[in-house]
């Protein structure tokens, strides 16, 4: 076909990388929106929604968020609570249906192989 | 497991009976009462509310108090069609996504692992699984502020151009689409991780093999990696199978909310039955319409679980 050895992978590297770059801009994209968003001013965004760029420049979204910080506190904590505790309580309770290691026959094998199944 | 052989520990008897054995191995019982315990309580207790899906269920009445009724709740959701709307839109939207996500995260998993830069694989790869991280509630804003008729992101883009603005909201069909763009969009970063892994577990020498051998990328991704993964896309697709009946309910309910124009086609199971519970208080219907939900799915995992473990019984689930 005339292609030199290197050619394929030439071929192979402008889709790849054209594909994964369009791939991360489509990720981003709604991102980008709100992080935008964020930092308009209130009234344009009611007006005429969202950009990609902020159109007019404002901190007041989050001087307003900032202004009584217990609220948000306290759903991280409750946030970080519950991931913690939770993982590391599921973590403990389903390692202990998967001994069945020790010499067991008849019906507590078959129950302790459910109940690994289930879990 | 199975075929290992279990010595006879010291003291064993061949007729040992059960509380002998309880007694023996008390710690290994104990280890086990949480599991039992929580999915006693969390899984069957529950169960026994399947009475509700036979009875008119009304406040007053409460549960015992309430009018048996038998099927008729399974008849009217069969006779109006709505099972069968939710249970196409459910399973369409499920195959679509499962085929969507393995077919695209095996090629973007692909494509990462043959890129050179390390540099913008990496970066590529950390935004790419951003989205998954991204909670449905803001997804929600963010459609909403996309398709919104007048100030939405999409229409003033349009405007610009001088197109028609559209109304996303009042056309059900698109939002086929849309919500698979949108789940698409949350999942892909994830799964492209896992194949990944699995891709990096293929041992070298075969590519160095096959490229003595003449073999150009290209060649090698079909001779080499594409085989490679079929186990672990074997494994993945029975796991998505086991909830085929069930919707991914966060991405459904949030989107679309109450917009009841795009229910014909966005409506599944789950979202059916949590407004039936939540809104519109049609306790029997709701719950009529998840015991179908489970017995469907059940069904259908036992039937695909047997059909793998015909053809290849390492694979099957259990």
């Amino acid at each position: 076909m005339g292609i030199k050895k290197g050619g394929s992978q030439t071929v192979f590297n402008i889709f790849g990388y054209g594909i994964i770059a369009l791939v991360a801009a489509y990720c981003l994209f709604p991102l980008a929106l709100i992080i935008s968003g964020s930092f308009t001013r209130n009234d344009i965004l009611v007006r005429q929604g969202y950009a990609l760029w902020p159109r007019a420049f404002s901190l007041s979204a989050y001087s307003r968020l900032f202004e009584y910080p217990e609220g948000l506190l306290n759903a991280y904590a409750t946030t970080v609570f519950c991931t913690a505790a939770g993982t590391f309580i599921g973590l403990l309770i389903i390692t202990m249906t998967g001994y069945e290691d020790c010499p067991v026959k008849g019906f507590f094998n078959f129950f302790t192989k459910y109940l690994e199944n289930i879990t | 497991m199975n075929g290992r052989a279990v010595a006879p520990y010291a003291g064993a008897k061949k007729k040992d009976g059960f509380m002998k054995e309880l007694k023996r191995n008390r710690v290994m019982f104990a280890m086990l009462i949480p599991a039992a315990v929580y999915f006693l309580l969390n899984n069957y207790l529950p169960m026994a509310g399947i009475y509700l899906a036979f009875t008119k269920f009304n406040f007053v009445g409460g549960i015992f108090g309430s009018p048996f009724v038998g099927l008729e709740n399974f008849r009217f959701l069969a006779a109006s069609g709505k099972l069968l709307e939710l249970t196409v839109n459910t399973l369409t939207f499920n195959i679509m996504f499962i085929l969507s996500d393995h077919i695209l995260q095996i090629t973007f998993a692909i494509l990462l692992s043959r890129l050179a830069n390390r540099f913008f694989t990496r970066v590529t790869q950390s935004i790419m699984f951003l989205p998954y991280f991204v909670s449905f509630v803001i997804l929600n804003v963010i459609v909403y502020n996309v398709f919104n008729y007048e100030v939405g992101f999409l229409n003033n883009l349009l405007r610009a151009f001088g197109q028609e603005p559209f109304n996303a909201y009042n056309t059900p069909a698109v939002w086929r689409f849309i919500l698979l763009a949108l789940h698409v969009w949350k999942g892909v970063g994830y799964g492209t991780v896992v194949y990944l892994a699995a891709i990096t577990g293929i041992s070298t020498e075969l590519y160095e093999a096959a490229e003595i051998d003449g073999a150009n990328v290209f060649s090698q991704i079909r001779y080499i990696t594409l085989p490679m993964l079929v186990p672990t896309f074997i494994i993945l697709l029975l796991m998505s199978l086991g909830r085929i009946m069930r919707g991914q309910f966060d991405l459904f309910y949030q989107t679309v909310g109450n917009v009841g124009t795009l229910y014909s086609v966005t409506d599944i199971l789950d979202t059916f039955v949590y407004r039936a519970l939540r809104l519109e208080f049609d306790v029997g219907m709701g719950t009529s319409a998840g015991l179908y939900q489970s017995v469907f799915g059940f069904v259908i995992i036992m039937l695909a679980n047997a059909a793998i473990r015909k053809y290849e019984s390492d694979y099957a689930l259990f």
